[in-house]
């Protein structure tokens, strides 16, 4: 045995990030004909090292996508490493996501074996601690209830209590305790406390920078698969704040430029289309709402069109009176309905419309 | 340490199962739990949905063939479990890599327990069933007046751990291709039709042996015997229908065909054909096992 319980070696993985996944036969033989079988590299975990003494507890951050389940998967076995090695010393507890085994046909009771078989514990071994997980999970009372009855904090609470029924000798955490109330999340973390001061190693993994600091010594930082840095809690947790706090900062200029470019496109498409409708002779005023009260405002918003377009004046004048008429038909009808409301929305729509029009 | 995981066998190794028994039999009494729990007559179904096609299919193939077949339902139960058995297992355990992927994605197991767990539930559904076998043949005691039980009935364990072996190799085969081409299970249940019709079940291989001896004597191209001879040969189904026969429905027959009698060489090739398929299975599924991961 080394001295390091989990020895991360220059593990890289790789995955297949073709445009479409080939997974039958049909599909294969006709692209092995075409020639176009390919393989689009992407490595989610580049040269990745860590080395982790028994009883540290180490936090995974990172944001999305940067490697932190899949160095996990890889560690907890799941995983094989593309090009490095592996090597842990102990048996691990996976809490990667809470009731994989579960099968929801099956009681509470039944799914305590099934589980604690999963993770690889003999019958006689759950039986010996069934008690103690029952106890823990709360679920006195649901044991022969099928499984599908549960809600999901229910579920987690299952399988928090079987993954954590013995003292493993490392814990791997992955976000699982986002689920199920404040009192059981409270348990959970003095369990994992508990066995931390039991002397388990334990790999966490939390966009809670709080959380993190409260659970764990070290800190390794992920982004894009490559360790940006690792070290004590403290000082990776303070710096990743700082990135992200400055990233964001970043994010919200770029959306703010993006923003007003977007906006500067808009305005200047509207301008060419009313332009391009004035030179074609058309009234600028087709898409108004039909009310009754903006023929006033109308008059005020066309004459501007009519000294740009003189030439078209006629025409417009001619479209004019056909949709008036349809505007009066339906102001009209709604009026009768609802004269208070139809008042309303027309003394806030018109200055709106009015915007958009100009 | 208060840990009292063992593991004896090597990682990724097929005998790795046996660091996981106790999942195998968890597994396997989920399966078998939940198939029977599921309905209100319970096992009475295993043993009657047998039974109920025995009872049509006996009707029509008595009525469609010249040639009788001593005691036809028996002949036909026979051929008829043991096949179901191959089918049901293979099938499930083509499923059982892909079906599991949300486990296999967030928990180390061995992968070889899934198909595994499948076809061995699959085989104490096919030993569970033969009690459909047992009450056709009571109901011919009575009726012939006679008991048909013979000591050589225990013979059949042999035929079950032959069968059982050779889908687990298949079974594992299928599984592993699976994963990487989802369209096997349709090849693989236009193969199972194919498969069907060239067991024996529900005719005399000798009537198409002796069809093609007819064959040559007309001096035409003797397909029948090359047919009745694959069969013979090259079916693994057929060769544990034939020693499954020759323990229960040979002893109680007045007249045992040339055809049925038992060799040694009938051995030879059923425990042939099923540890060569356990040690192909085996062979592709370990070589695969890393990648599954990838696909599903």
């Amino acid at each position: 045995m080394s001295e390091y319980i989990v020895d991360v070696d220059k593990v890289t993985i790789r995955f297949n990030k073709a445009s479409e996944n080939i997974d039958n036969l049909k599909e294969y033989f006709v692209k092995l004909v075409k020639g176009e079988l390919m393989f689009k590299e992407f490595l989610a975990l580049k040269d990745i090292d860590l080395k982790i003494k028994p009883g540290e507890a180490w936090a995974i951050i990172g944001t999305n996508g940067s490697g932190k389940s899949t160095l996990l998967k890889v560690i907890s076995r799941i995983l094989k490493p593309y090009k490095g090695k592996v090597t842990v010393n102990g048996t691990v507890a996976s809490l990667i996501e809470l009731g994989a085994g579960i099968d929801p046909k099956l009681t509470a009771r039944e799914n305590i074996y099934l589980n604690g078989c999963i993770l690889g514990y003999s019958k006689a071994f759950v039986e010996e601690r069934f008690d103690e997980i029952v106890e823990f999970s709360e679920l006195e009372d649901f044991l022969d209830t099928p499984v599908k009855n549960f809600s999901s904090g229910m579920k987690s609470r299952l399988g928090f209590s079987v993954a954590t029924m013995v003292k493993p000798d490392i814990l791997i955490v992955d976000e699982v305790l986002s689920v199920g109330d404040m009192l059981f999340r409270k348990k959970c973390m003095n369990k994992m406390r508990e066995m931390l001061a039991g002397g388990t190693t334990l790999l966490f993994v939390s966009h809670n920078m709080d959380t993190c600091k409260a659970m764990c010594d070290y800190a390794i930082w992920l982004n894009k698969g490559e360790v940006v840095m690792s070290g004590d809690i403290e000082t990776v947790a303070n710096e990743y704040a700082t990135t992200i706090e400055e990233r964001k900062k970043k994010e919200r200029a770029a959306k703010s430029k993006k923003k007003k470019e977007i906006e500067q496109k808009a305005k200047e498409f509207e301008e060419q289309r009313l332009e391009r409708r004035k030179a074609l002779g058309l009234s600028d005023l087709t898409f108004t709402p039909p009310k009754p009260k903006k023929k006033k405002k109308k008059k005020k918003a066309a004459p501007k069109a009519e000294t740009a377009a003189t030439d078209t004046q006629t025409q417009e004048q001619q479209a004019q009176p056909a949709e008036n008429a349809d505007n009066a038909a339906a102001a009209a009808a709604q009026e009768t309905v609802q004269p208070a409301v139809s008042d309303d929305a027309q003394a806030q729509g018109t200055p709106a419309e009015e915007s958009t029009q100009e | 340490m208060t840990e009292e995981k063992k593991h004896k066998f090597k990682e990724g190794s097929f005998l790795e199962l046996f660091n996981y028994k106790d999942l195998l039999y968890q597994l396997v009494s989920r399966d078998i739990k939940l198939k029977y729990r599921r309905s209100f007559l319970g096992y009475v179904w295993s043993v009657l949905n047998p039974l109920m096609i025995m009872i049509i299919m006996s009707i029509v193939f008595t009525m469609l063939f010249a040639k009788k077949i001593e005691l036809f339902p028996i002949y036909l139960m026979i051929g008829r479990t043991v096949f179901e058995f191959i089918r049901t297992a293979t099938n499930k355990a083509l499923g059982a890599i892909t079906d599991n992927a949300s486990l296999l994605k967030k928990t180390y197991v061995s992968k070889f327990m899934f198909p595994m767990s499948k076809i061995t539930a699959s085989m104490v559904d096919f030993v569970f069933s033969l009690g459909a076998l047992v009450l056709l043949m009571i109901y011919y005691s009575i009726v012939e007046g006679r008991l048909l039980f013979t000591f050589w009935d225990l013979g059949i364990i042999i035929v079950v751990v032959e069968a059982y072996i050779f889908a687990m190799g298949l079974g594992f085969l299928l599984a592993a291709l699976n994963v990487f081409f989802r369209d096997i299970k349709y090849i693989y249940h236009a193969i199972l039709t194919a498969w069907v019709y060239c067991s024996a079940i529900f005719y005399d291989l000798g009537t198409i042996n002796k069809k093609g001896k007819a064959q040559i004597k007309a001096g035409e191209t003797p397909i029948a015997l090359y047919l009745s001879n694959f069969i013979q040969y090259g079916n693994p189904a057929y060769i544990y229908i034939k020693q499954f026969r020759a323990f229960v429905w040979n002893p109680i027959i007045d007249k045992v065909p040339g055809w049925h009698v038992l060799t040694m060489w009938d051995f030879v090739l059923g425990f042939g054909y099923a540890f060569l398929m356990l040690i192909i299975g085996i062979t592709v599924f370990k070589k695969t096992q890393d990648k599954f991961i990838l696909y599903i």
